[in-house]
């Protein structure tokens, strides 16, 4: 027997429209039995087009009520986008239905919501048909402001106005248009042909205009909608509707308690637009505006205060009799956080006779930071296997910090020796568990997942290490051979992270014999760093074991970088080979301090196929190229640093390595700095997650330090900016910070458009605020000479220069700042130079 | 799980001619009538209502279709407290109505729900600040007496996970303490240069001079600040506030993100959002009560404190110890017990509790959550195997280690662990433990039964 419902897999309307014409109430009901079946069993089949218009024939043709036929044609599977109304008002006026309006009504309220246009065609010729009083449910509304935004085929050349001037939907969805909430989001849409502006709110006050659509109704609804709000995009559209109905001085009379109050409370353009507005109007009652300009004098809007500054001088001209309240309402901005705002209200309110006393400053020279907290102690040894699982479960199945890493390692190889079946025991269902992080993420050549897993699984049971050992082996050659990048290592893996690459290879190759001591690279403090001390103790307790390489290579980069006499001798008296490794160490004070060199490079040349990736590269960017000495030694490469390329990118890997490195933070910085500078010029965030790790670091700065601190500065996010002004205060704190090297770079980066200069204010205002007023001068007495100097001057200059008059005032401290002179000297009222101005006054006082 | 929470109100809220008539329902009767007076400070009184109403119909996290629970109001002896709770579960806002804020009386205590409509947020927003403002909270007689008028009937989705939140802030509110307070002016430009937005950002917050710096890692001292972007609501409250304090449980370096509590005064009213430790984290899931309830022990104080407590604008747990005849701290665990019920709040600036009664049967949602329903499965599947100090926990072919820390809480080897590391209360493999380890101590017999 043939499938009485095939039509429908064929999306045959015809034969649908055959199959429930002419039915008695029995063989319905059967068919509507079997239809409802057909389609739950068909549940992953998506019905649109004609399969969903044969469908909706059929549903219409023989279920008993709206209800549900409404759940049947509303399932998430059934797209109504494109199905004609035309067969199913067809077959309901055969069958005799009276329920149409009703399905309507339901499939109105289930249209989809992130698309309520989709589907909306279908229940509006349903209406039509049926002649009846559209839903005024609020998808309903918004599909209909989706079909206005995207119309159909047929209407797509008619100017919306017409369209809607035709609309029989019109006059009962306009006032909904002011009451969902969110509407406002979907009516700043452009006009169909001609691609104009903001089409909707043209054409509906057109329409007022032609007095097709009542004035008052729209000019109260915006109101009313700005009132109660929305989201800042959503309210768009009532502003311009607003502006576009051009309220005249009578309406905006009656409405002025509206007005003001949108001065006083709303979002910037829409209290200017309430200021506007209520300026056309004269004889405005002065005790409701002088109330709501003692809350707009306070907003930070500059621009809003300005304006509000100026119709309040006008009206003291023009009420001689009120003049001193007036004033003392002008007074109120005296206090404004803005310096133009302040100067401009005390100017006013003096002219009125109202005198403010100068604002007292007390003078607090230099900085005044709390001491450095110097670095917390590691976090306690892991003793338990249990404990271990879960740090293990922690490390896998979350980001990879480095004292959690340094934790489990150390961990897993005192635990192996000490009992390796209980160890494997409690390790094997969390490794089974997050066997999916445990996977090598090929794409990224700093991954450890696969190695950190492979060297877990060691420690768990030496069959499974047996198998990776040739990896692992191939690693420590790579790694041992002193040729830096050489053929097997990749460029791509800095050398930081292929020694710490190469110390879980090592880790997984030798772990296991029984009664050792643990690694001797286990931090001693939060930081990375190890205490001699501590290394000298754990040398003298491996005794006549030998050290396992770059174990040993790991736990000396830890020590602080500098010469240490009488442990060299200790370490030189324990007669090993690590003892006298350790004496050497120390006796060299660590690493030779590299050379660095600053060097700007432009990005690459454009590919001769489309080439998306150039456009988002920034022109050129600072990095620092690392070279060791003249005549020193770089057994790992680790005081090489390339000048690398503009599009050079790491990721999450760097936050690793001041851990690695904790004694070298001008090192750390040269390798991260592609990684920081990304932040400030391709908008990456996170970028400078990494440098408060550095500023807890020890070590020399040097210019990589000074550069990742102004590439910070700027950065595009708001929390690497905050995470930067830490680094700035804690290097401040420890008198570390190379204040005038920093502004040095920020004014040269900001001067040729390299760094968004107007992000760094913010920052720098609070530093000066947390208690570095003087750091923050010299920075900034750096950075200006190169920014006043550029040909362009770049935007946010002026207010730099306030905060530098500020921090200036603040410390009394005379710096010299060159080219400022100059700028102060040239005529005008621009802001630039009567910022300038100001700077000169702060430093002539 | 879900409920339907049905609302049924004799009117619309309205607020015509200077009178600002609240309509109530639920609670201690049907449509009850707590007040009637004047507000002292109409405008700052309206913009702290909007604010309440407006987390109400927000979602913070995932923001799709706002949630439109009504927000709750309690009448209390000398205090009228507003409080809503946002459709993700993230935020809390209160708004307090000191004495200082109002002339009139609370005729009736109780806690009940009050309808919030669109035009009553445009009248709201329209209140000037030189007239009177009449309240009213219930409907008065007339309303009452000509019942056959238009009633308005609300039918909402009561999520589970939104009460069990609602009813769980008050612990997180507990273990905080002041940790800055900044006058109005500074707190204006403070707020003014946070995220905005949907920022997801974890911030912290400290002392700076005159007002408050962000940074971004922890110390001691310092509030977390997660998603600035739903600090945006006070900002209608700024202009009429004189401080804005900052609360916060205690924080050291390496602190995970944590909740905070930002409230403004005004002098006549107090506007309070407490933020969830992170913007997708619900408070639903901060699992703070759990262990109390995966063990009844408290139950019986709970029954006994509860009976004692009057409407207290503040409890005092002293006084309510002596009375109830049980040392203080007994009193304190059988108040927690009681919020997980929603039978108490807690009030940061105060420091105490304070008697009000959600119109909701929170204490069911508490006790169906999910992971007390999954423990006590686990418990009847004589999952757990204790040994000692541990325990192993058996789930499908899952193997789990529980350990018990000296601190008497459990941390587990589970991903859900691994991930929240005890920041959200305990997992369901330690839940299970809990029941397992106190069965054992009361009624040996039971295990494994």
């Amino acid at each position: 027997m043939t499938d009485p419902f095939e039509f429908l897999v064929r999306g045959d309307v015809d034969a649908a429209v055959a199959a429930v014409t002419g039915l008695d109430d029995e063989r319905r009901r059967q068919f509507a039995d079997g239809l409802v079946a057909h389609v739950r069993r068909r549940r992953d089949n998506w019905w649109w087009n004609d399969e969903a218009t044969a469908l909706a024939v059929a549903a219409v043709g023989c279920l008993p009520t709206a209800a549900r036929a409404a759940e049947l044609l509303g399932r998430r599977n059934v797209s109504l986008r494109a199905t004609d109304a035309g067969p199913v008002v067809q077959v309901a006026r055969t069958r005799g239905v009276t329920w149409l309006p009703e399905l309507a009504y339901r499939l109105a309220d289930r249209l989809d919501k992130a698309n309520p246009g989709s589907g909306w065609g279908f229940v509006a010729d349903l209406l039509t048909a049926e002649k009846v009083a559209p839903p005024t449910g609020d998808r309903f509304v918004e599909g209909w402001l989706g079909r206005m935004a995207w119309p159909p085929e047929s209407q797509r050349r008619i100017p919306l106005v017409d369209r809607l001037r035709a609309d029989p939907f019109l006059d009962p969805l306009v006032p909904r248009l002011f009451e969902v909430d969110g509407a406002g989001a979907r009516m700043i849409f452009d006009e169909f042909m001609t691609d104009e502006k903001l089409a909707l709110p043209r054409a509906l006050a057109r329409l007022a205009g032609e007095g097709r659509l009542d004035r008052t109704t729209l000019l109260d609804g915006c109101l009313s909608r700005l009132l109660r709000g929305d989201r800042p995009g959503a309210l768009r559209a009532f502003v311009a509707l607003h502006t576009l109905l051009e309220p005249t001085a009578a309406e905006t009379d009656r409405r002025r308690g509206d007005y003001l109050r949108l001065l006083a409370d709303a979002p910037g353009s829409i209290a200017s637009m309430a200021q506007k507005t209520l300026r056309a109007v004269d004889g405005l009652e002065i005790e409701g505006l002088l109330d709501a300009s003692r809350a707009v004098l306070v907003r930070p809007d500059k621009a809003l205060v300005r304006a509000q500054l100026g119709w309040l001088d006008q009206l003291a001209r023009r009420h001689p009799d009120r003049v001193a309240e007036i004033a003392a309402v002008i007074a109120t901005a005296g206090d404004h956080p803005a310096a133009d705002v302040r100067d401009r209200a005390c100017t006013l309110a003096a002219r009125h006779g109202h005198v403010v006393a100068p604002p007292v400053v007390v003078g607090t020279v230099g900085d005044d930071l709390p001491p450095p907290a110097g670095p917390l102690p590691a976090l306690p040894a892991i003793t338990d296997p249990d404990e271990l699982a879960e740090e293990v479960a922690a490390l896998l199945g979350g980001p990879t910090t480095a004292s959690g890493l340094e934790r489990v390692l150390d961990a897993v190889v005192r635990l192996a020796s000490l009992d390796r079946p209980r160890l494997g025991d409690a390790l094997a269902p969390v490794l089974r568990r997050h066997r999916g992080g445990a996977q090598e993420h090929s794409w990224d050549p700093c991954c450890l997942c696969g190695l950190l897993a492979g060297v877990l699984h060691a420690a768990a049971d030496p069959v499974e290490g047996g198998v990776r050992r040739g990896r692992w082996a191939a690693m420590l050659a790579a790694f041992r051979r002193r040729t830096p990048g050489g053929p097997s290592a990749d460029p791509r893996v800095p050398p930081p992270h292929r020694l710490l690459r190469a110390r879980l290879a090592e880790i997984g190759d030798r772990v296991g014999p029984p009664h050792h001591p643990g690694l001797l690279a286990a931090p001693t403090a939060a930081n990375g760093v190890i205490d001699p001390e501590a290394l000298y103790d754990r040398l003298a307790r491996l005794g006549e074991r030998g050290a396992w390489e770059v174990d040993l290579t790991q736990a000396l980069l830890r020590l602080p970088a500098r010469v240490d006499e009488p442990l060299a001798a200790r370490a030189a008296a324990l007669g090993t080979p690590a003892g006298d490794r350790l004496a050497g160490w120390l006796r060299a004070g660590g690493l030779p301090t590299p050379d660095q060199r600053v060097v700007t490079l432009p990005r690459r040349e454009r590919r001769p196929a489309y080439d998306w990736g150039y456009d988002h590269l920034p022109r050129q960017r600072t990095h620092v190229r690392v070279s060791p000495p003249d005549g020193a030694d770089d057994p790992f490469g680790l005081l090489t640093v390339p000048a690398g390329s503009v599009d050079s990118h790491i990721g999450g890997a760097a936050l690793l390595w001041p851990a690695v490195l904790p004694g070298y933070r001008g090192l750390v910085a040269a390798y991260a700095l592609p990684d920081i500078a990304s932040g400030a010029d391709q908008d990456l965030p996170g970028a400078a997650a990494i440098l408060p790790l550095l500023a807890e670091s020890g070590g020399d700065g040097g210019p990589a330090v000074d550069l990742a601190l102004a590439y910070g500065l700027g950065a595009r996010q708001e929390s690497d900016r905050v995470a930067t002004l830490d680094a700035l205060l804690m290097l401040a704190a420890a008198g570390d910070l190379d204040a005038p090297a920093v502004g040095a770079h920020l004014g040269t980066l900001a001067a040729v458009g390299d760094l968004t200069l107007t992000r760094t204010l913010q920052p720098l205002r609070d530093a000066a605020a947390a208690g570095a007023p003087l750091s923050t001068w010299r920075l900034l007495a750096a950075a200006l000479p190169a920014l006043l100097a550029a040909p362009k001057t770049p935007r946010g200059t002026p207010d730099l220069l306030t905060l530098t008059a500020e921090t200036a005032g603040t410390t009394g401290a005379r710096i010299e700042v060159p080219g400022l002179a100059e700028v102060a000297a040239r005529g005008g009222s621009s802001r630039l130079v009567t910022e300038a101005r100001r700077l000169t006054a702060a430093l002539d006082r | 799980m879900n409920a339907l929470q049905t609302y049924r109100y004799l009117q619309p809220s309205t607020l015509h001619r200077g009178a600002l008539a609240l309509q109530t329902s639920g609670g201690p009767a049907t449509n009850p009538r707590f007040f009637s007076g004047f507000l002292t400070t109409p405008q700052a009184a309206a913009a702290g209502l909007l604010a309440v109403a407006e987390v109400a119909r927000t979602r913070y996290h995932q923001p799709v279709s706002p949630a439109s629970l009504d927000p709750v109001v309690t009448g209390s002896r000398d205090r009228m407290r507003f409080e809503s709770f946002s459709g993700c579960c993230g935020v809390y806002a209160r708004l307090d109505v000191v004495p200082a804020g109002f002339d009139g009386d609370i005729v009736e205590h109780g806690t009940t729900n009050v309808d919030v409509n669109a035009p009553l947020r445009e009248a709201l927003a329209r209140v000037g600040g030189l007239d009177p403002l009449h309240l009213s909270v219930g409907p008065d007689d007339l309303t009452v007496s000509t019942l056959d008028g238009p009633v308005v009937e609300k039918k909402v989705p009561l999520p589970g996970r939104w009460l069990r939140g609602f009813a769980e802030v008050h612990l997180i509110a507990a273990a905080m303490a002041p940790r800055a307070e900044i006058p109005a002016a500074e707190a204006v430009a403070f707020l003014r240069r946070l995220p905005a937005g949907n920022d997801r950002s974890v911030l912290w917050v400290v002392p700076a001079g005159r007002s408050l710096r962000l940074t971004s890692r922890p110390l001691p001292g310092a509030v977390c600040l997660a998603g600035a972007g739903r600090l945006t609501t006070l900002r209608a409250l700024l202009r009429y506030a004189k401080t804005l304090r900052v609360y916060g449980p205690p924080a050291a370096a390496g602190s995970p993100p944590l909740p905070s509590v930002w409230q403004l005064d005004t002098g006549a009213l107090r506007l309070s959002l407490t933020l969830s430790p992170e913007p997708y984290r619900g408070f639903s899931g901060e699992g703070g009560a759990l262990t109390a309830l995966a063990t009844d022990d408290v139950a019986d104080d709970a029954a006994l404190v509860g009976a004692l407590l009057s409407w207290d604008p503040t409890i005092d747990v002293h006084a309510l110890a002596a009375s109830a005849a049980i040392p203080a701290d007994r009193v304190r665990s059988a108040l927690t017990q009681l919020g997980t019920a929603g039978r108490v709040g807690f009030d940061v600036a105060e420091a105490a509790y304070f008697h009000r009664v959600l119109p909701y049967d929170a204490g069911r949602a508490e006790r169906d959550n999910p992971r007390l329903v999954g423990a006590r499965a686990l418990v009847d599947a004589g999952a757990v195997t204790l040994d000692g100090e541990a325990a192993t926990v058996r789930h499908g072919d899952e193997v789990y280690r529980v350990r018990r820390r000296p601190d008497g809480s459990y941390t587990c080897s589970c991903p859900w662990w691994a991930r929240h590391r005890g920041q959200r209360g305990p997992c369901k493999h330690a839940l299970a433990t809990t029941m397992v380890g106190t069965s054992t101590v009361t009624a040996p017999v039971e295990v494994g039964a």
